[in-house]
């Protein structure tokens, strides 16, 4: 029994030896991914006027006529998000009192930067079905012809106002990207993520791009398509290329 | 201090005292009942060894590359999974519970556990490689589990496979579970909402799971860590222990654990409420007054335990009464 009991001990220790030489070869290979994005040093400040970071995504200061301010990160985002996250932040306004909010997370070596983003919505009031939800695909002609494939979020709330209540629309169009690929779907970009990171040994550096306006019920489809153009104008101007389509290179999956 | 009070204090204490040293005797004549004891603490230093080495693989954001480091950092990021540094406890608790059952089973070497080490293995290789450091826990209490049944044979493992199970309560969940805490956020904001309004007469106004007073006397976001999943996880794990010692069909088990969930949202909804009445009448102040407070933060928990009890109290057999005449047995 005794002499059992030390060839157990034996063949456990030996099978925990050849793990650790299996993980200490698997961990010199393990390195993070390039962004899909182009960081300019242009630094992040917080709500509160604090330096977030001296760098920032860039997002260009005027597209379609627009001219746009630098948005500051909100406290709650600069709680939860780690601390490498870096941030592009811009709020567009037209002449005729449209405003377009764009934003971009980019996550560093923590990957907990980039969260589901439809519970945002939810939290601030603005409501919506899972048939309000649906993966549009952008027709893109640079820096070559891609089909982007982008979520369209459509939600609504209802607001008191002094005039009475009113229902607006919140359109939010969102995608991820990295520089080797672009989806839609939270989901398949964790997946993608994973089986990446076990095939490679690269942790892929993940932004998460999003757009928010407000319209008025009825006005859906042109603010879809105006913001549709926008995505033409702007994401060249600020997404890397090739950072185009995910497994067949011409056609980006969803 | 009078001499009575302090005669009487130090009298506690000494009997504390015994009471703890006839623990620590029980526990060591117990523990010496064990075979191959010397072969155990070797095969768990290096397990966690092994884990402590290389336990993790993220780039850097944690700057160890210990699994236990990565569980420390994660525990005190997140408060609603602090509950992973009391599981072990509770677990060897368990098995202190189980003794009378656990001590006499046959105890000898058993290779086919050597296939249950290669798992934990494995699933800690498949967690280091992908980044995944919770599949690591899991293969780490997994792998300990193996031990015991590598040296003491299918019976240890057959009779503390549900204390071990606990340990999957180790695993931190709260920044990974907003598709289940989200909901719960929600509907605790809404029926809170409805109490304030049609019961309290408290006219908040509520944005998404932000609460408002209309004066701006308060305001309150339902943030992810009332969202419930601190006391759903507390009140699965002990529904789970009361479920599987108390009873024993498994559907008095499954029902007694599903209370769990509106005994949490019940649970969450008193101490919102609670916080509303506070900043209702003390303004923004009182408000966070309760909601810092451990203690005040513990109390509508009592009422979730309670629904958890008299749920398992209905299906206690009630005992005959005794027919006239019959005298009963003590």
């Amino acid at each position: 029994m005794k002499q059992r009991a030390w060839w157990v001990f034996l063949a456990a220790l030996a099978l925990m030896a050849g793990t650790g030489m299996v993980l200490h070869r698997a961990g010199t290979r393990q390195h993070l991914g390039a962004p899909g994005v182009k960081l300019v040093n242009e630094p992040t400040y917080g709500e509160d006027g604090r330096l977030v970071m001296p760098q920032s995504v860039y997002l260009p200061p005027s597209v379609l006529g627009a001219s746009s301010t630098s948005v500051p990160i909100s406290k709650l985002e600069l709680i939860w998000l780690p601390a490498d996250t870096t941030y592009g932040r811009r709020l567009y306004e037209w002449p005729d009192d449209r405003k377009l909010l764009v934003s971009v997370v980019l996550m560093g070596s923590d990957r907990t930067s980039i969260h589901k983003p439809e519970f945002c919505l939810n939290g601030q009031g603005w409501e919506y079905k899972a048939t309000d939800t649906e993966v549009i695909h952008v027709p893109m002609t640079r820096p070559v012809e891609y089909s982007l494939p982008v979520m369209k979020v459509q939600a609504t709330k209802t607001m008191q106002t002094p005039r009475g209540e009113i229902t607006l629309r919140g359109m939010y169009l969102y995608w991820f990207v990295t520089n080797q690929e672009i989806s839609a779907l939270h989901t398949r970009r964790v997946w993608s993520q994973t089986l990446h990171m076990l095939r490679t040994g690269e942790l892929q550096r993940w932004a998460y791009i999003s757009l928010f306006t407000t319209c008025l019920p009825g006005q859906e489809a042109p603010t879809v398509e105006w913001m549709t153009r926008w995505i033409q104008e702007a994401a060249p101007q600020f997404q890397v290329p090739p950072a185009v389509p995910a497994l067949p290179r011409t056609q980006a999956a969803p | 201090m009078s001499a009575d009070t302090a005669t009487s204090t130090a009298t506690v204490r000494k009997d504390l005292l015994a009471e703890v040293r006839q623990l620590g005797a029980d526990i060591a004549a117990a523990w010496a009942q064990f075979p191959h004891r010397e072969l155990f603490w070797g095969l768990l230093a290096a397990w966690i060894l092994l884990f402590h080495l290389w336990g993790n693989s993220t780039l850097g954001y944690i700057k160890t590359g210990s699994l236990l480091g990565w569980m420390i950092h994660v525990y005190e990021w997140s408060p609603e999974d602090q509950h992973g540094y009391f599981i072990p406890l509770l677990v060897l608790m368990l098995l202190w519970w189980k003794r009378e059952e656990l001590l006499p089973l046959p105890k000898a070497p058993w290779w086919p556990a050597l296939g249950l080490l290669a798992l934990a293995a494995g699933l800690h290789v498949l967690g280091y490689l992908a980044q995944q450091a919770r599949f690591s826990i899991l293969g780490f209490y997994c792998g300990i589990y193996a031990i015991t049944g590598l040296l003491w044979g299918w019976r240890w493992l057959k009779a503390t496979a549900f204390p071990f199970c606990l340990f999957i309560f180790c695993v931190p969940v709260a920044t990974q579970s907003e598709t289940l805490t989200f909901p719960l956020r929600l509907v605790a904001t809404h029926i809170t909402v409805w109490i304030s309004h049609h019961v309290l007469g408290v006219p908040v106004i509520q944005n998404g799971v932000q609460i408002f007073d209309p004066s701006g006397k308060f305001q309150y976001e339902i943030a992810a860590a009332c969202s419930g999943i601190k006391s759903l996880t507390a009140l699965t794990v002990l529904t789970l222990i009361y479920g599987f010692i108390f009873f024993k069909p498994m559907w008095q088990r499954a029902i007694i654990v599903l209370v769990a969930v509106p005994a949490a949202i019940v649970s969450n909804v008193l101490r919102l409420v609670m916080i509303v009445m506070a900043g209702q009448l003390f303004g923004q102040a009182g408000g966070n007054y309760v909601h810092d407070s451990w203690w005040l933060s513990l109390l509508p928990y009592v009422v979730g335990f309670a629904m958890v009890y008299f749920t398992g109290k209905l299906f206690t057999p009630r005992r005959p009464a005794t027919p006239a005449g019959v005298p009963e047995t003590v």
